[in-house]
């Protein structure tokens, strides 16, 4: 006889491609898998001849997809060895049946690993794999026991349990228990196995007429998989989605665990200068790409400096990244998209979590309440600690840096209507940074300049989602938001900006699945509120138009408000015309664009875009992709309180085309090409001589183009990564009788190799490789002195970003151990940033009278150790 | 937005290589040019000067130019190239003293004001400059643009680019504006009356001040009474306002450091360090005091390291 030994490595929700079917209309959002799969029947394979001739035992390491009916799907030999063992563990494999995985809709496809075991005893090598009566329930108990699981102390059932050799083999009930009957007395070995948990084997003596009772506590290998946020989705209603599993995102170095980090590893996007966030996106401006949390806009995605976002990463179920060609329910950018979407329940076990690490330090908790345990409660609050940490070294120094930054979340969300789901999302974050100095040091020779510097910087909102099923085929998702935006420059005395934005976001959608080959998705996408700004210098702006630094200055200050609405309509529809699902899918849509600043600006465009994905074997697809994307002027740009304003949206179509292709489960590969012509954008008015004129007019245009490539391994069989590569052009041309240049932040190579691997022993390591072209900057050719400033001038004879910075080339690791106890969890790790760098230039240093120059270079080596612990309440 | 991480790489420094310091001289600069007075009224003749140095070659001298600015953002001179060569090209040695005069008059009038050291630079501003200009234009007055080329020694002024526009070609190009105004405060130079070594005597007028190798020591302008000065400012709404002049003073070295290169008033200070090595080398240091408004003087302090 055999015994079977099963493990789970890593568990995915079904990553072929697209090969689930459409989603259910009030599903918008991946849900968390709430119950593993089961053993129902088990299938013995018969042990190879071969094998057993040869005295060989082993484990066959599988990968198989267990469908919704928990049959399987596919199976696959990952890690055979040899005898004949992985066509007999293939061939059982495929006729056992599970119980299938579950999330809150019920039962999902998932892919696992799976080790079939094979070990030897007496019986099987005199015969393979016999049919023996299980032993007559009246036989005493010999064995018993109860398992657990380590930090949850939840009670385990359904494991398989039994001695290793013999036929005695059973499973736990709901309880965890467990009992064998009719054990000779001996030593044994006690195996206690199911995928996803640790397998453990423990020795047991049976002693003639006594019961040997066992309390076992397992591991789960995929605490946070359990917890709803590590799956691998893919968002059904975009062409190009690159959704990151949280599984993966927390253990890529370099991004400091911060799922939103990790979209600066994925196609399309540039590396930001200094590590700092900014959102490059195919070659458009960091404010030309929108970021939202659950389809709310919000100001900034990251925290002062770009080191960690701004939401929590326990707060977050996934990030799904749109570099481009994405779907008319997001609007108001001709860049990126980026879209945090949170958690909207709490597992039934309540969790705590501590984590610290030389950044920051702050604490999570969910949980639910209620009698039926109906009340989902999650708040999480985090404080950065750089300011503390920065002092020792600052002494000594001619100023002072302080930096700070604070957040909070707190999600309700109730679950006791058979239909409606409703949930409620606070959240706000706050950024300062303030540097001083000595009142007897001069800050360069400026008197309007002397003081302290501060930056401040705020947003709260509160997030209402209403989801109500009226029936299978018709829902409605209302998600109100109402914040603030807060924004504060402040350097000495003198110079004074600051805005508050007072801001109503309602985004609602009325998707209605007309039959199984049609939905359609009219929505709304309404932002509106109430502005105000003062701002104050040191001089009269209009006087500073003719530069005369003699001139004596005359202290302006300007205070306005008003109000501005745009209550954007868009209708998409999603088209499967045939029946299988997947070889056609169509998404044509159109997005009425509007945008009101009172007596400022007012303008409204149409955005039709159309978006197709085909099926043209059963492991590729080819895609594609064109619209109409419009974005509104940045606020002080259409400020024009004395002339008569005449801006238009800025406009990009867009274009794109592209192939993905299954190598076979869990490895994917994906190239697609882009084009993006820009038209209308604002540039500064060359005949602006006073606020009579308009400060900005739609001259500009520019043209993006490249191509992508994204080889992928998805978090199975203790390996996970992928290789991205980017090649792209982005110019721009502000006049039409001006030359075109080189974006500033152009990149043409962009190369990411990543790969982490679990380790024995609960470690797991991981790595990245990242080289970048260096980006463009305009050389000078010399400068004049002049006098009555004691500064020099400089002046250029060369184009604009006509030369480049030198290439960057960096190597990341990171490390990390797990350990579970009886009572929690503890994950230390340290990310080493820069463990390798080139001369990373990030940008020219010149001397004094610009006859000289450094390039300045990017982060040095930095050792950032972090730990986590999880309570289980 | 300068991130963070910007910042925090500079505070630690990144190994951002030290570019030279404005404030350390080792080739030709100009580090100051005052006009006097420094605010003329139509008709009245200015004398300029400059303090332009190169400690390794000296300065053969310096070339001045000067026109009127139509537009304050106007960038330097355009100025005759050719009528300028050919008067350039003639030898006033052979010229009555009357041609002389009237050549130096057309080389005024095509911009050419003088070469320190021989032949001072001068400007007698035109009596009619600001006729036709309301009186609160009057008031606020025309701006000269003076450019103005140190010559390193050894180099003649055939060396040089006589086009202000042109690229930096030897030396070292300046420019400073002049106002001419019939204001009621016109602005005066300010004067540095004394230069205290670390508060107990004065080296303005010291030869040679001997300092010791690697030793810090605090010098401390001292200006006359009259150097900051309160006038009269008119605002864009016809407001009147008397303020009061914020003089800041650079300081300048051929070698050692300097804690900071700018002070501003009040804390009229410097505290350089003496270089280490090599000892008994001769070193000069610099003052400059600028009033915002135009104004400049200076002090140079020759120093001996012991």
């Amino acid at each position: 006889m055999l015994l079977l030994l099963l493990s789970t490595l890593a568990l995915a929700q079904d990553s072929s491609q697209g090969q689930a079917p459409p989603p259910p209309a009030a599903e918008e959002e991946p849900l968390p898998i709430l119950k593993m799969p089961a053993i129902v029947e088990f299938v013995q394979a018969p042990y190879p001849q071969e094998a057993k001739d040869a005295g060989i035992e082993g484990q066959v390491l599988l990968l198989i997809e267990i469908d919704v009916d928990g049959t399987i799907s596919y199976a696959e030999v990952l890690d055979d060895p040899g005898y004949g063992l992985g066509p007999a563990a293939l061939e059982a494999i495929q006729q056992s049946t599970f119980t299938p995985a579950e999330d809150a809709n019920g039962p999902v496809p998932v892919a696992l690993e799976f080790n079939y075991g094979f070990v030897l005893d007496a019986a099987s090598v005199e015969e393979a794999v016999p049919e023996e009566e299980l032993p007559p329930a009246e036989l005493p108990v010999t064995v018993d026991g109860q398992i657990f699981e380590l930090a949850t102390r939840r009670n385990l059932g359904e494991m398989a349990v039994g001695l290793v050799g013999t036929e005695y083999t059973t499973l736990s009930d709901a309880d965890g228990r467990f009992e064998l009957r009719g054990v000779p007395p001996g030593t044994y070995e006690l195996a206690i196995a199911r995928p996803g948990w640790e397998e453990k084997i423990l020795p047991i003596t049976v002693e003639d007429g006594k019961v040997s009772s066992a309390e076992v506590w397992v591991r789960n290998l995929s605490y946070d998989d359990d917890t709803a946020v590590g799956v691998y989705r893919k968002n059904k209603d975009e062409i190009t989605t690159r959704t990151i599993s949280m599984t993966e995102a927390r253990k890529i170095p370099g991004t400091f665990g911060d799922p939103v980090r990790v979209i600066q590893n994925l196609p399309g996007a540039a590396r930001a200068p200094f590590s700092s966030g900014l959102l490059i996106i195919r070659g458009a401006n960091p404010e030309d790409s929108g970021v939202y949390v659950d389809g709310i806009r919000i100001p900034y995605i990251y925290h002062l400096g770009g080191f960690v976002s701004v939401i929590n990463p326990e707060m977050v179920q996934s990030v799904d990244y749109l570099p481009g060609s994405y779907g008319v329910q997001y609007g108001r950018s001709t860049g990126g998209a980026v879209d945090v979407v949170t958690k909207k329940s709490s597992p039934e076990q309540s969790r705590l979590v501590w984590s610290t690490d030389a950044l920051d330090s702050g604490g999570f908790y969910e949980g639910r309440v209620g009698k039926d345990g109906e009340h989902h409660v999650a708040v999480a609050a985090r404080r950065s600690y750089v300011d503390y940490v920065l002092k020792p070294f600052q002494k000594n120094r001619p100023f002072t840096a302080s930096p700070r930054w604070w957040d909070y979340q707190l999600r309700y969300s109730y679950h006791g209507f058979e239909r409606t789901e409703v949930s409620v999302f606070f959240f706000g974050f706050d950024d300062t940074l303030l540097v001083t100095t000595d009142e007897s040091l001069a800050q360069g020779p400026d008197q309007d300049a002397q003081g302290e510097v501060s930056t401040h910087q705020f947003s709260h909102r509160i997030q209402g989602r209403i989801v109500h099923n009226f029936s299978d085929s018709l829902a409605l998702r209302v998600m109100p938001a109402i914040g603030v935006d807060y924004s504060y420059f402040g350097l000495g005395q003198s110079f004074q900006l600051d805005q508050t934005l007072v801001l109503t976001e309602v985004r609602a959608e009325l998707p209605w699945t007309v039959n199984e080959r049609v939905e359609l998705v009219p929505g709304l996408d309404f932002i509106g509120g109430t502005w105000d700004f003062t701002t104050a210098l040191p001089f009269n702006p209009t006087s500073f138009i003719e530069y005369d630094p003699l001139a004596e200055r005359e202290p302006w200050e300007i205070s306005d408000s008003g109000a501005g609405w745009g209550p954007d309509l868009y209708l998409k529809a999603n088209l499967r015309p045939f029946q299988d699902p997947e070889r056609l899918y169509i998404q044509p849509g159109i997005r009425w664009s509007t945008y009101t600043i009172t007596d400022q600006f007012s303008a409204q465009a149409w955005d039709p875009r159309l978006a197709f994905k085909a099926k043209v074997s059963p492991t590729t697809f080819i895609k594609g992709a064109t619209g109409l994307y419009t974005q509104p002027p940045q606020f002080f740009e259409s400020y024009q309180p004395e002339a008569e304003y005449d801006l238009e949206f800025e406009k990009a179509w867009a274009s794109s085309i592209g192939l993905e292709q299954q190598l076979r489960p869990g490895l994917n590969v994906e190239i697609e090409g882009f084009y993006k012509e820009l038209y209308d954008l604002i540039v500064t008015n060359p005949d602006f001589a006073g606020f009579e004129d308009t400060a900005y007019v739609n001259d500009g245009t520019g043209e993006i183009y490249g191509a992508e490539f994204m080889l992928r391994q998805d978090p199975i069989n203790r390996v996970f990564g992928w290789v991205s590569y980017t090649w792209s052009r982005s110019m721009r041309q502000d006049y039409a009788d001006s030359d075109p240049y080189l974006y500033d932040f152009d990149q043409t190579h962009i190369f990411t190799a990543l790969a982490g691997v679990k380790l024995p022993y609960q470690f797991e390591v991981s790595g990245r490789i990242q080289y970048v072209t260096g980006t463009p900057y305009t050389p000078y050719s010399g400068a004049f002195y002049d006098a009555d400033l004691d500064a020099w001038t400089p002046y250029s004879t060369g184009k604009r970003n006509s030369e480049r910075l030198g290439d960057y080339t960096a190597v990341d690791l990171r490390a990390e151990r797990a350990f579970a106890f009886k009572h929690f969890r503890l994950l230390t790790y340290v990310d080493l940033l820069n463990v390798y760098r080139g001369d990373n230039p990030e940008f020219r240093l010149y001397n004094y009278d610009y006859t000289d120059y450094v390039d300045v270079r990017g982060l040095p080596f930095i050792p950032s150790p972090g730990v986590e612990l999880e309570f289980y309440l | 937005m300068i991130p963070l991480s910007t910042t925090l790489a500079l505070l630690l420094g990144c190994e951002i290589t030290q570019l030279d310091s404005a404030s350390i001289v080792d080739r030709t600069r100009i580090l100051g040019v005052k006009a006097t007075p420094a605010e003329p009224a139509p008709g009245d003749t200015v004398t300029f000067s400059s303090l332009a140095v190169d400690p390794e070659s000296g300065i053969a001298g310096v070339t001045w130019f000067g026109c009127v600015l139509e537009d304050s953002d106007s960038f330097g001179c355009e100025l005759d190239t050719d009528t300028l060569e050919a008067l350039f090209a003639q030898d006033p040695s052979t010229m009555t003293a009357q041609e002389q005069q009237d050549w130096y008059a057309e080389l005024q009038a095509a911009g050419f004001l003088g070469i320190e050291p021989d032949l001072a630079p001068t400007l007698t501003v035109p009596s009619d400059l600001l006729d036709g200009l309301s009186e609160a234009q009057q008031a606020e007055g025309k701006n000269y643009m003076l450019t103005l080329s140190a010559i390193p020694g050894g180099l003649e002024i055939d060396d040089l680019d006589l086009d202000a526009e042109g690229t930096q070609a030897v030396g070292e190009q300046g420019l400073k504006r002049m106002p001419v105004s019939v204001g009621g405060t016109p602005n005066r130079n300010p004067e540095i009356t004394s230069l205290t070594l670390d508060g107990e005597f004065d080296v303005k007028d010291q030869d040679v001040l001997e300092v010791r190798a690697g030793q810090t020591y605090t010098f401390q302008l001292n200006l006359s009474d009259d150097s900051v000065e309160t006038y009269t400012f008119v605002d864009s709404q016809g407001a009147s306002e008397d303020r009061t002049e914020q003089p800041y003073v650079s300081f300048y070295a051929t070698t050692g450091s300097f804690y900071q290169t700018i002070s501003l008033h009040p804390y009229l200070e410097a505290e350089w360090t003496a270089p280490i090595d090599p000892p008994g080398e001769s070193h000069t240091l610099w003052f400059v005091l600028r009033d915002r408004r135009g104004g400049m003087d200076w002090v140079t302090v020759e120093l001996l390291v012991r």
